[in-house]
């Protein structure tokens, strides 16, 4: 047999390998980790199933509520910040931020939210303005703006140079380059990026329910603290068709586009 | 009328790319210019509307000097000069008349460019002179479902929009096949003669230089070695040129 690796490698992989397990032994050392745990769980997780096999379906009528609670937020968090995103993204792209100090302050700011997990945003906020739909959005602006002005400034990057330099050769204003030569460019890609960014945003708000920010996450950390499992499987039920048919929905969008 | 006095151009990666050019070109005139790749062409062409800087010298175009404009003065002397591309530089994603529009950008307001506020004229001598490069009926077509001759030629008819005193052309044919080729050439040699436009023209084929140009620059590592008509680009010349030379 050939010889593929050189003993250097060897010893480099056997090295990391080692390291690795290492790190791995004492992070389960530190946490408390149980294999036993997970068996002695089964039962009860088998018992717990159990419940969900038993959906209330007459619990339909306040999820419904909740949902299109759930959908609003997202809906709105996610318009706002396209717009917010839309226009900032040119700002955080060196291909057509005005100057150099300009871009570096967007890219900062932006990567520092970005920084902030969507969970904390929404605790934080529904530390100040109560428990409620406000909060949710307000979180979701945040959370969605970084996402969004991160994939679209680096879609403005990667614009072909050559329409710019073509418009600009005309004697364009910078405003009308970007209008002519950056935005035909990017369009597509942006709408995309704002439909990947509402479906994202419909599974997180209802997880920002948990923490108080409303929709329909809130009645399910309610339903499951009282343990009204054939109530949770009802939301869960719920949340799963709806989820699939706003992701189908989004992707034909999306498809259509490109 | 453009001249070049001692420019150089350094780029901030410290290359020097032109050492001291000196050209005089006169209205009207069609000037081919030749080299090795490398040699400069683009960087000297793109001197003219300003798109590069030049770090020493003076450039006059139309009695300005380049160097010394300010945002507004050279988006008014780079109206007057058209400029094609080897790669077209077309927007793909708009419409043909929207590219040619783009013609229009300097002698119209921002705001009324963006919400598409083309005055009628405008329109009208954009189809003109997309009718003068022969695709008119592609007006309403989307610019990459054209051929790359045609997406030249609608790259000629933007650059008329602009009703150019100078047209500036880089490698313009170099992605065209030499019957194509010989057609876009055909439209800048039209327009040169009719409309009187200054036009200049990076070749990387000698041959066609020779049948098109009245006048050839030949330029070597940033420095003009060769400057006349196409008949005195004798063997010796083109080795001067190139450094080496294949008769094909």
């Amino acid at each position: 047999m050939a010889r593929v690796l050189t003993t250097r490698t060897k010893i480099k992989i056997i090295l990391i390998t080692t390291i690795l397990t290492i790190l791995l032994i004492i992070s389960g050392i530190l946490i408390e980790f149980d294999p036993m745990a997970f068996i002695r769980g089964i039962p009860r997780g088998i018992e717990f199933f159990s419940y969900f096999l038993r959906p209330d379906f007459s619990y339909f009528e306040p999820i419904l509520n909740k949902l299109i609670e759930t959908l609003q937020i997202a809906l709105i968090g996610t318009t706002v910040a396209a717009v917010i995103s839309v226009i900032y993204s040119f700002f955080a792209s060196q291909v057509t931020a005005p100057n150099y100090i300009t871009y570096f302050v967007a890219r900062i700011i932006m990567n520092v939210l970005r920084t902030i997990p969507d969970i904390v945003l929404a605790a934080v906020f529904v530390a100040i303005f109560g428990i409620g739909a406000l909060p949710g959005v307000l979180a979701l602006i945040f959370f969605s703006f970084g996402i969004m002005t991160k994939l679209m400034s680096e879609d403005i990057d990667a614009v072909d140079r050559g329409p710019i330099e073509a418009v600009k050769s005309v004697g364009a204003t910078r405003t009308q380059v970007i209008g002519f030569a950056v935005v035909p460019q990017v369009t597509p890609n942006f709408i995309s990026y704002i439909l990947y960014t509402f479906e994202v945003n419909v599974r997180v708000s209802i997880v920002l329910g948990l923490v108080g920010a409303g929709g329909i996450g809130q009645i399910l950390i309610e339903n499951i603290r009282l343990f009204q499992y054939d109530k949770v499987s009802m939301i869960i039920l719920v949340t799963f068709i709806a989820v699939i048919i706003i992701d189908g929905f989004s992707e034909y969008i999306r498809k259509r586009i490109l | 009328m453009i001249e070049f006095r001692n420019v150089v151009v350094v780029y901030p990666n410290g290359y020097k790319a032109l050492k001291g050019i000196n050209l005089h070109i006169n209205e009207g005139e069609f000037v081919a210019i030749i080299g090795p790749s490398g040699a400069g062409k683009s960087t000297l062409i793109r001197t003219i509307n300003g798109l590069v800087k030049i770090t020493e010298g003076d450039l006059l175009v139309e009695g300005k000097h380049v160097q010394k404009l300010n945002d507004r003065e050279l988006r008014l002397l780079r109206r007057k000069i058209g400029m094609i591309f080897q790669s077209f530089n077309l927007v793909k994603r708009m419409s043909v008349l929207r590219n040619v529009l783009v013609g229009r950008l300097g002698y119209i307001s921002t705001w009324k460019s963006l919400l598409n506020l083309f005055p009628k004229e405008d329109v009208e001598f954009a189809l003109e002179n997309l009718e003068k490069v022969g695709i008119r009926e592609k007006a309403y077509v989307r610019a990459d479902q054209l051929s790359g001759g045609q997406q030249q030629r609608v790259a000629i008819a933007r650059a008329l929009t602009q009703q150019p005193d100078i047209m500036l052309a880089d490698e313009p044919v170099a992605s065209l096949d030499p019957p194509t080729a010989k057609v876009v050439m055909d439209y800048l040699l039209k327009f040169n003669s009719e409309l009187g436009i200054t036009t200049l023209v990076n070749l990387h084929d000698v041959e066609l230089a020779k049948e098109y140009a009245r006048r050839i620059v030949g330029i070597r590592a940033g420095e003009i070695v060769f400057d006349g008509k196409p008949s005195e680009l004798t063997r010796e010349v083109l080795i001067r040129i190139y450094g080496k030379w294949q008769e094909s």
